[in-house]
């Protein structure tokens, strides 16, 4: 009974240290997995986030175009005296005001040197946002009738 | 029989790190499994989106410069004794277009017939240019064909036709009518 009981006492204190290697793999293989799926799930948080910026970004360029307070007479052509003389509160109420999102509209003619912005300054650059930027060309009318090619430029990030 | 019992456990600890190894490779493929079910469909979402966003964009380019004035330009007719200037003035690019298919079609079907369209030619390229490659960072190819007459126009001087355009593109389509004649006009962009 006695060498029995030692011999079972042997096998414990065996088995233990032989079975650490195995431990140390398990634990490896299941912070890979954990950290897998971490990442995975991380990545796909991401995507949808920036996929739905993209989707507010084409969104509020499509308003932009429509908006009728600095269209010309035609669609797609912006006025430059109409952009110069609305108030910035008007477009943010109407068009730039969304709840978990800021957004920036900008509006560029490089031949005349004109430029309007609308809407939050935008974040520094060294800030941890993603923001989502479409830039198009849009025709544009100067004061003296001439149309000239501008640029649109439409920011969304998240609050 | 102290010795059994220790070969006994080194067996057992082999079969120990088998187990151990098995179930990091039964863990790897479910880990590759679960990458692929949950990121597949993101990936193809995200390809989708890509698309949509060109197209987005080659529709824009597209309605810009179609609208887009072209200030000064013309062609040379060379069909008399003496060359002379046609001028045009404040002239969309659609219009541009359709001028330039017109006296072209003209050209190939009246032999006596002789214009140079190059300035026009150049004039309509710029506004494209302007439109796609200066404010959308996008190569460009604007095809546009009525009757026998053909207009190839792109930032990249080695394409000449549709064959030469990478397979990874965007395109718009337009259709200008002249009379009752439809001239086929498409927008290719690309990075």
């Amino acid at each position: 009974m006695r060498r029995n009981s030692l011999a079972r006492q042997k096998d414990g204190v065996g088995g233990f240290f032989l079975d650490i290697p195995l431990f140390i793999l398990v634990l490896v293989v299941l912070t890979i997995f954990t950290t897998s799926l971490y990442h995975l799930s991380d990545s796909n948080r991401k995507e949808e986030t920036r996929m739905e910026l993209e989707d507010k970004t084409i969104g509020l360029k499509n308003d932009i175009q429509d908006y009728e307070k600095i269209l010309f007479e035609r669609e797609n052509t912006f006025s430059i005296e109409k952009l110069e003389r609305i108030e910035d509160e008007t477009i943010e109420e109407e068009l730039l005001s969304h709840e978990n999102y800021r957004s920036n509209v900008s509006f560029q003619d490089h031949e005349r040197g004109f430029e309007r912005s609308f809407g939050t300054d935008l974040p520094e650059e060294n800030a941890e946002r993603k923001i989502s930027a479409y830039t198009a060309p849009v025709s544009m009318i100067c004061p003296n009738g001439v149309d000239e090619i501008g640029t649109i430029e439409v920011r969304v990030w998240e609050d | 029989m102290g010795r059994l019992i220790l070969n006994r456990d080194s067996d057992q600890g082999v079969l120990s790190i088998v187990d151990g190894m098995m179930f990091a490779v039964l863990m790897v493929l479910a880990t590759l499994l679960i990458f692929q079910v949950m990121g597949s469909p993101l990936t193809e979402e995200r390809e989708l989106r890509s698309s949509e966003i060109r197209r987005e964009v080659v529709q824009d380019i597209q309605r810009t410069a179609l609208i887009s004035t072209i200030q000064d330009t013309g062609f040379i007719n060379e069909s008399g004794p003496e060359d002379s200037n046609v001028i045009y003035e404040n002239i969309t690019v659609e219009e541009a277009i359709k001028e330039y298919h017109h006296f072209d079609h003209k050209e190939d079907i009246d032999e006596d017939l002789s214009y140079d369209l190059s300035r026009l030619e150049n004039d309509i390229e710029d506004i494209y240019r302007k439109c796609a490659l200066e404010v959308s960072k996008y190569n460009f190819a604007v095809i546009s064909s009525y009757r026998e007459s053909d207009l190839v126009l792109s930032n990249i001087q080695e394409i000449n036709g549709e064959e030469d355009l990478p397979n990874d593109r965007g395109a718009s389509s337009s259709t200008l009518m002249i009379g009752e004649q439809q001239v086929d006009l498409t927008l290719h962009i690309w990075r």
